[in-house]
């Protein structure tokens, strides 16, 4: 259930994420563009902008079902299993609060920012806009609890995600250079 | 003391494995609510969002994706099959080749360990085939890549310059002449080490085979040619260039080399967005830092505590390369900057130092930091490709660390080796 929950978060946020990025990237060679052409669009900064907040939320909501934040893992691997397990519990713990606070005050704010709009596109008010807070703080917080048996089952076997990055990153290395060589190969 | 407690949180909240990202925002939070003030809860909230709205930023998650895209097209196979045709018949070559590529691909993009792992499980294994050892193959991919960081585009110096306002042009400008220079001196260590070890020379001199992987290599070259030109003549921002980077990166993936297909377009892209997200998680979580440090007056009370005890310019600057090469040992670089900037910026301001210098300063000393455990992210994955051990290469790295210390202490005390060419930008 829980990895059936992980695994539906993790698809949907892919397909916000990547339209935002590519969002992004359109928007500001568009821009570059038009600058050449002597017809800057107005509202590329204000919009780009945005893009970049949204890009950075959802990418960190992501990022944090893949573990990939940077943490410093060193000294909880070195500990007995029974102190590692406990601490990585209150790591765990204090993320959620964390989150539970932003997403709290994050939506508390966007009653005040309905208020007031983009200067670009007027309809576009900012409460819709700032609501990437509260709704990415709490989608972080649904990703620590699916993620946390998997953290302490880490911290238990004294597993380090940095190593675990590195690791994996030479393996798509290699798997990537395989790849190639094949391709060479056959031409 | 406020900065002590502070520092104090920062480093129980990291030491247990909280997100340093997450951690900067607790410690955010919890110094709003314990010092008194104007702030509330309610503007860490407004700083999480605007803190990620910064326009200099959009750059990131461009260069970001054009070095996902790079690393997936077997851009940096062909500059290795070129760099050895060129310079591969000198004692030491392929140590050599290792330096010259590093230079070029490393640190493009936001992922240290995803660049070294792209050219160092090609080169570490056939320098490990040459008579090169397991640590020194190790360290010298390791040191190479870290240079890299101070050679145009650099993802640390548009951090920095978004946070200080400094103009990332100059930024990259400035770190031509000593990633150059930097580069020069490690080819020379490793030309002394290899005529000592009688390492051999990677192949002899073929004119026709440097013709050959040239023009298999001529659109790989070009790029960084055409977003830096186009970046240092003026006629693109860094955020346009960064732009730039992509549809060449996309274009030469696709149309030309013809190595890029849709299910590597995608990885390339969701490895991007998770980079950005890591990266400037930091960024949001520092704003809501940076309104309690206001708050607190911390930058003020170390300014004035620390030019109480001196005004003199070199010795601020041998303070504040004493603490970044300590916050190197320990945080990655991006985390680095995100901490220190906003705390010792008024200091650097108030001694007169040159905002651009001091981002080079810093910038370098973060590039030595990812050679010094525990935290070395770029020399544990030299490590793990050439699988040595992790003391025995620092051993065999110290003479290359040496060559980075003294690119810093360059840097640091002759400011007209970074300056020099930024005179001539507007």
């Amino acid at each position: 259930m829980g990895a059936r929950l992980e695994k539906y978060f993790t698809k949907v946020l892919e397909v916000i994420c990547v339209s935002l990025l590519v969002g992004l990237a359109l928007a500001v060679i568009y821009a570059t563009t038009l600058r050449y052409l002597g017809a800057s669009p107005s509202w590329y900064d204000e919009i780009a902008s945005v893009l970049l907040a949204w890009l950075t939320w959802f990418g960190a909501a992501y990022a944090l079902f893949l573990r990939q934040h940077m943490r410093f893992g060193g000294f909880i691997t070195a500990l007995p299993a029974r102190a590692a397990l406990f601490l990585a519990l209150c790591s765990e713990l204090l993320v959620i609060g964390f989150f539970a606070v932003v997403a709290w005050y994050g939506y508390d704010v966007l009653s005040v920012a309905k208020w007031d709009s983009l200067l670009s596109i007027r309809w576009m008010t900012l409460d819709v806009v700032q609501s990437v807070i509260p709704l990415t703080a709490a989608v972080m917080i649904v990703a620590t609890i699916l993620t946390l048996p998997q953290t302490l089952k880490m911290a238990v076997a004294g597993l380090d995600t940095d190593h675990a990055d590195i690791e994996q990153a030479i393996a798509e290395a290699l798997h990537k250079n395989k790849r190639l060589t094949a391709e060479e190969n056959l031409k | 003391m406020i900065l002590l407690l502070t520092t104090l949180a920062l480093i129980g909240l990291i030491l247990i494995n909280v997100p340093i990202a997450i951690a900067i925002g607790v410690v955010a939070l919890g110094g709003l609510i314990l010092t008194p003030g104007g702030a509330t809860l309610h503007d860490v909230a407004i700083a999480l969002y605007s803190g990620a709205t910064s326009f200099p930023l959009i750059a990131i998650p461009l260069f970001i994706l054009a070095g996902n895209l790079m690393n997936s097209s077997g851009i940096s196979r062909r500059l290795i099959a070129f760099v050895t045709a060129l310079i591969g018949f000198v004692r030491g070559g392929l140590g050599m080749v290792n330096i010259g590529v590093s230079m070029v691909f490393a640190e493009i993009s936001g992922s240290a360990v995803a660049d070294v792992a792209a050219t160092g499980t090609v080169l570490i294994p056939e320098m490990k085939k040459r008579g090169y050892s397991s640590r020194l193959a190790a360290a010298l991919t390791s040191s190479s890549a870290s240079l890299a960081i101070i050679i145009p585009p650099s993802i640390p110096m548009i951090l920095y310059g978004a946070m200080t306002e400094t103009s990332v042009l100059k930024l990259f400008v400035a770190g031509i002449i000593p990633g150059l220079l930097g580069g020069g001196l490690l080819m020379a260590v490793t030309w002394v080490l290899a005529v000592r070890y009688d390492l051999p020379r990677a192949k002899g001199f073929d004119l026709c085979l440097v013709w050959r992987s040239f023009r298999d290599a001529i659109w790989a070259l070009g790029l960084p040619v055409i977003i830096l030109g186009g970046i240092f003549s003026g006629l693109v921002t860094a955020t346009e260039g960064a732009g730039l980077a992509v549809v060449a990166a996309l274009a030469i993936g696709l149309l030309i080399y013809r190595d890029l297909d849709l299910s590597q377009l995608r990885t390339a892209m969701l490895d991007g967005v998770s980079q950005t997200g890591v990266v400037m998680l930091l960024v949001a979580t520092s704003a809501a830092l940076g309104l309690f440090l206001t708050q607190a007056q911390v930058p003020q009370q170390l300014t004035e505590q620390i030019m109480g005890m001196t005004t003199d310019p070199l010795v601020v600057l041998a303070l504040l390369n004493l603490l970044l090469f300590v916050l190197g040992m320990f945080l990655h670089g991006a985390a680095a900057i995100i901490l220190v900037v906003p705390i010792v910026m008024p200091l650097v301001k108030a001694v007169e130092i040159d905002s651009v210098h001091f981002g080079l300063m810093l910038t370098l000393n973060l590039a030595i930091g990812q050679q010094t455990p525990p935290v070395a992210s770029v020399l544990i994955t030299s490590c793990s490709i050439a699988r040595s051990g992790i003391w025995e290469t620092s051993r065999a790295n110290l003479p290359f660390v040496a060559v980075l210390a003294f690119i810093l202490l360059l840097v640091t005390y002759v400011p007209e080796v970074s300056l020099v060419l930024t005179g001539y930008i507007g």
